[in-house]
């Protein structure tokens, strides 16, 4: 190699190191980074479906209306309508009605009928509103319905809510065959003016008949009609408007139904959108739990004599675990850990979490939603219809809820909404409610605007199946399919109660012995959203093939036991009557 | 001397003179290549890259004048107020033109929520946009008016910003600092929305990162775990980071997990106020009310208006069985919110 060779090697190792360098030295760190896009939650679990919509086959076809085509956006459009599950002809077979909503054509509000529908078995329904008087009322804008047997003959009777008014409807023998329904509002009192939502009836002062509570909503009319939204109109939220003071009515026994209001010294607030009749405290005395949309939830422990007290607050189920009230809608009751004792339950409007409020005994409730796992399901939801069953009959009681908001143009979330199917499980020691993606069926991976729910054995196999109703879009009815999928090995028992000469049961707790545990269950006035569910006590019992002792605690203050019911079976309960049909 | 070791002598000289000049040259071709780096970093608004690379490039050149105002703004922008003055300093040392110091006392004041003379800065940045201090000035005045407790002041002046077309980095930031301007106002869907377009942009926005994780800790805490992970990784903000770990676990319902992560801040920082509140929500609802109550109280003995921690206590004086403390606390909650109520802006 010449000398000139050399140099020039050397220049251009050393050029070739320099830059090197100083490429290295301005290298900045790599910081592994990917986009960030929204994701769902990832499924949790798979498996066999629980439910079958079995909508098409049953012949119904019916949907709610709520007026939306006049593209006025009101509040009143928001709520939606209810389902009733009840045996109207007591031919042993749950039957369904449905509230038909209304128009608002011109702004005027007007009614649309509603429908009934008689449960011929296996699926198969028949539209009876014509013969049994649905179709022959007066039509008024409606949402909720209530059901009880309020003058005690043996047959259940009908309150429809809606705006401005409520319609209390007599189930009487029908001159043509069967029975029917009477508009009776006029002659029972019931003639308030203003907007009804929920109600729940239960016997509030221990004469045997079923009492009233009614939630009002706001003070809306197309005179107070404010615009919200911005680019495009939309729905006004509640506190646009002055809340109404919901209503006490004491049924007299004769038909009359007297205003308890002030008596019972009701809070003068409250958006109610939802309430349930229950024993809260364990006194044997129902207590009344009220869901408000944007305001304290209240809380009413019955203290006898058309006495109540409200304890939301105090007792910890007015507000969240950070002291804020919620958007409460859908409203339920369980025992969902084995303590025998009711924790309440409400849903929530997008950015809440769906309370439940653990029941620590001794009139004190415990914000425990995150600890059930029912955080898990975020704040995107608005959640309405709710129930909880043992829809697998592993003994714990389960969880549906149907959601959909009500604004049309949601910032963060969207109008349709998927249903949720939430099972009771074992965590950490604890009773948790885990979302299984998946194994609800078709159903609960749709997206819905979903409102009223009820829960009812339509087929009367033991295993509970789902009503729904939705905002303009047909009712959807879910078959229970998990005793032949997960549940197959599981058994069940279910009892109707009958109280003496019919008296109402709400505030009646049920418990009932298996295998080291104790199952509970209570009779309940109200509950889910505007809705009323299969009257009947019913049991999950896992794989256990035979039970213990039935305790039941009529609500008054008595207790009876049963023993050797047969599972699998329904029976009949009667009061005072110590062997079970 | 023989010719030969005259010959090696000439090519070591050589060889010397060339290594030399590399040298040199290399160093130039370095300074000018940090330079430009530093003026893309700047552009990309990624501040700690530019933080880094000025204090590597006054290492070697401590006389760089318009680098340590430079540096000195940076430092601001990251709220280094240590590396901000140890630069202004040195800028004035370097007889920096006082005007530049000004300035930047000014910003420095504003950022942190010293909003006099913000509408008359504010005029200016609408009035006159192609001022060359208007970019600093929007954004010290958009932080100042969040840190303040204005945010819809300061969604206002990201309207102004925006308005500027800022280059994809600067508007991430942008986008961030609006988000927050709509969650502190509790718009949490319009928060959320900006957060995710604001990381669409700039992946690696650590600020907005975390801004989104916390909101999503409460609103959907699975979605929210991935992105902390990531922040551990990269060491941000490593307690804030690990308690909203723990807070997404107690979403969950995951309360072991949760109290083992609290329990590890805890030791570290025993008098950590967010922390012992985080910790008394976990024993809560592992229905150990007396674990809570404890810690409830240390934190109201020095922050007796913690709202959290009121709320906390009362719930926790109810699990305890003491109604009529409870009762008490309730009321002292309601007066508290009437107090907040009242100081609303």
């Amino acid at each position: 190699m010449s000398r000139s060779h050399l140099l020039l090697f050397g220049a251009i190792a050393l050029a070739i190191v320099g830059s090197g360098a100083a490429l290295t030295l301005l290298r900045p760190d790599p910081i592994p980074a990917a986009p960030i896009e929204p994701t769902a939650p990832a499924p949790e679990v798979d498996g066999p479906d629980i439910f079958e919509n079995v909508t098409a086959k049953t012949g119904i076809d019916f949907a709610y209306r709520n007026g939306e085509e006049a593209n006025y956006a009101t509040v009143l459009e928001s709520l939606g309508g209810g389902v009733a599950a009840f045996d109207f002809d007591g031919d042993g077979k749950i039957d369904l009605f449905f509230p038909g909503g209304g128009s608002l054509d011109g702004k005027e509000i007007r009614g649309r009928p509603g429908k009934l529908y008689r449960n011929l078995g296996d699926f198969k329904f028949q539209d009876v509103s014509k013969g049994c008087g649905i179709a022959d009322l007066a039509s008024f804008y409606t949402h909720g319905v209530a059901v009880a047997d309020y003058d005690r003959d043996g047959f259940p009777d009908l309150l429809i809510t809606g705006w401005n008014r409520l319609m209390l409807l007599h189930n009487e023998v029908n001159p043509a065959g069967g029975r029917r329904f009477a508009d009776v509002t006029a002659h029972s009192g019931l003639t308030d003016t203003r907007w009804a939502t929920a109600a729940a009836w239960g016997d509030l002062d221990g004469d045997g008949f079923p009492d009233l509570y009614v939630c009002y909503y706001l003070d809306w009319s197309f005179a107070n009609d404010p615009r919200c939204g911005s680019a495009e109109r939309d729905v006004c939220p509640p506190q646009k408007f002055m809340p109404l003071q919901h209503r006490l009515y004491r049924n007299a026994g004769d038909g009359i139904f007297q205003d308890k209001t002030a008596h019972a010294k009701l809070r003068p607030d409250g958006k109610g959108l939802g309430v349930v009749i229950v024993d809260a405290d364990g006194d044997g005395k129902p207590d009344i739990y009220v869901a408000n949309d944007g305001g304290d939830n209240f809380l009413y422990l019955n203290r006898g004599g058309f006495a109540f007290e409200e304890v939301g607050f105090h007792s910890g189920v007015a507000t969240d675990d950070n002291g804020h009230y919620n958007g409460s809608m859908g409203i339920d009751a369980t025992d969902y850990e084995g303590t025998g004792r009711a924790s309440l339950w409400v849903t929530n409007f997008q950015g809440e979490v769906h309370a439940l409020y653990r029941n620590a005994g001794g009139g004190r409730f415990h914000h425990g939603s995150q600890a059930a796992g029912l955080g898990r399901l975020g704040r995107s939801y608005v959640g309405f219809g709710t129930y909880f069953a043992d829809f697998d009959r592993d003994g714990w009681e389960d969880l549906v809820i149907v959601n959909g908001h009500v604004l049309r143009y949601p910032a963060g979330s969207t109008h349709r909404q998927r249903p949720l199917f939430l099972r009771n499980e074992d965590f950490e020691g604890r009773r948790q409610y885990r979302e299984v993606l998946g194994k609800g069926g078709s159903y609960f991976r749709s997206e819905q605007v979903g409102r009223g729910l009820a829960v009812a054995d339509l087929d009367n196999d033991g295993w509970p199946d789902v009503v729904i109703s939705h905002q303009n879009d047909p009712v959807v009815l879910l078959r229970n399919v998990a005793g032949t999928t997960v549940g197959r090995n599981n058994h069940w028992l279910k009892l109707s109660l009958k109280g003496t000469g019919n008296r109402d049961l709400t505030g009646t707790t049920v418990s009932l012995e298996l295998a080291g545990r104790k199952l509970t269950r209570f009779v309940k006035g109200g509950g889910s959203y505007i809705s009323a569910s299969d009257p009947r006590i019913d049991f999950g019992l896992g794989t256990a093939d035979r039970i213990g002792r039935l305790t039941v605690a009529w609500a008054g203050g008595t207790s009876e036991t049963f023993d050797a019911l047969t599972i699998d079976r329904e029976h009949l309960i009667l009061e005072r009557k110590p062997a079970p049909k | 001397m023989s010719r030969r070791v005259k010959t090696v002598l000439a090519i070591v000289l050589g060889f010397g003179l060339l290594t030399a000049a590399g040298w040199h040259f290399s160093k130039q071709i370095r300074k000018s290549a940090r330079k430009s780096a530093i003026r893309t970093a700047l552009a990309d608004r990624d501040l700690t890259l530019a933080n880094r690379l000025l204090n590597e490039h006054l290492r070697d050149d401590d006389d760089d004048r318009e680098a340590h105002l430079l540096a000195a703004r940076t430092a601001r922008r990251l709220d280094d107020l240590t590396g901000a003055n140890r630069h202004l300093n040195r800028y004035r040392e370097l007889e920096g033109d006082p005007k530049e110091v000004e300035m930047e006392l000014i910003l420095r004041g504003s950022q942190s929520g010293n909003l006099t003379g913000a509408t008359g800065a504010m005029k200016l940045c609408v009035e006159q946009p192609d001022n060359p201090s208007v970019p600093l000035m929007i954004e010290a005045l958009t932080r100042g008016y969040l840190a303040a407790g204005r945010p819809q002041l300061a969604v206002d002046a990201t309207d102004v910003w925006l308005k500027r077309n800022p280059a994809p980095g600067e508007r991430a930031y942008v986008l961030f600092l609006r988000g927050r301007g709509f969650e502190l106002q509790g718009k949490i869907p319009e928060a959320l929305a900006l957060y995710r377009e604001a990381l669409a942009l700039n992946p690696r926005l650590q600020e907005g990162t975390f801004a989104l994780a916390e909101v999503l800790s409460r609103e959907s805490p699975l979605e929210a775990l991935p992105l902390y992970d990531r922040l551990r990784e990269e060491g941000y903000k490593p307690t804030e980071v690990a308690l909203g770990t723990a807070r997404c676990r107690r979403q969950l319902g995951e309360l072991d997990l949760a109290a083992g992560l609290v329990a590890t801040l805890e030791t570290a920082q025993p008098t950590n106020i967010a922390v012992l509140v985080e910790a008394a929500k976990i024993e809560l609802d592992r229905r150990r009310p007396a674990e809570a109550e404890r810690r409830l109280k240390a934190v109201l003995a020095v922050a007796p208006k913690h709202r959290d921690a009121n709320v906390q206590l009362a719930r926790c004086l109810r699990d305890l069985g003491r109604d009529a403390d409870a009762l008490a606390q309730t009321e002292a909650v309601r007066r508290l919110d009437a107090e907040l109520e009242g100081k609303k802006p």
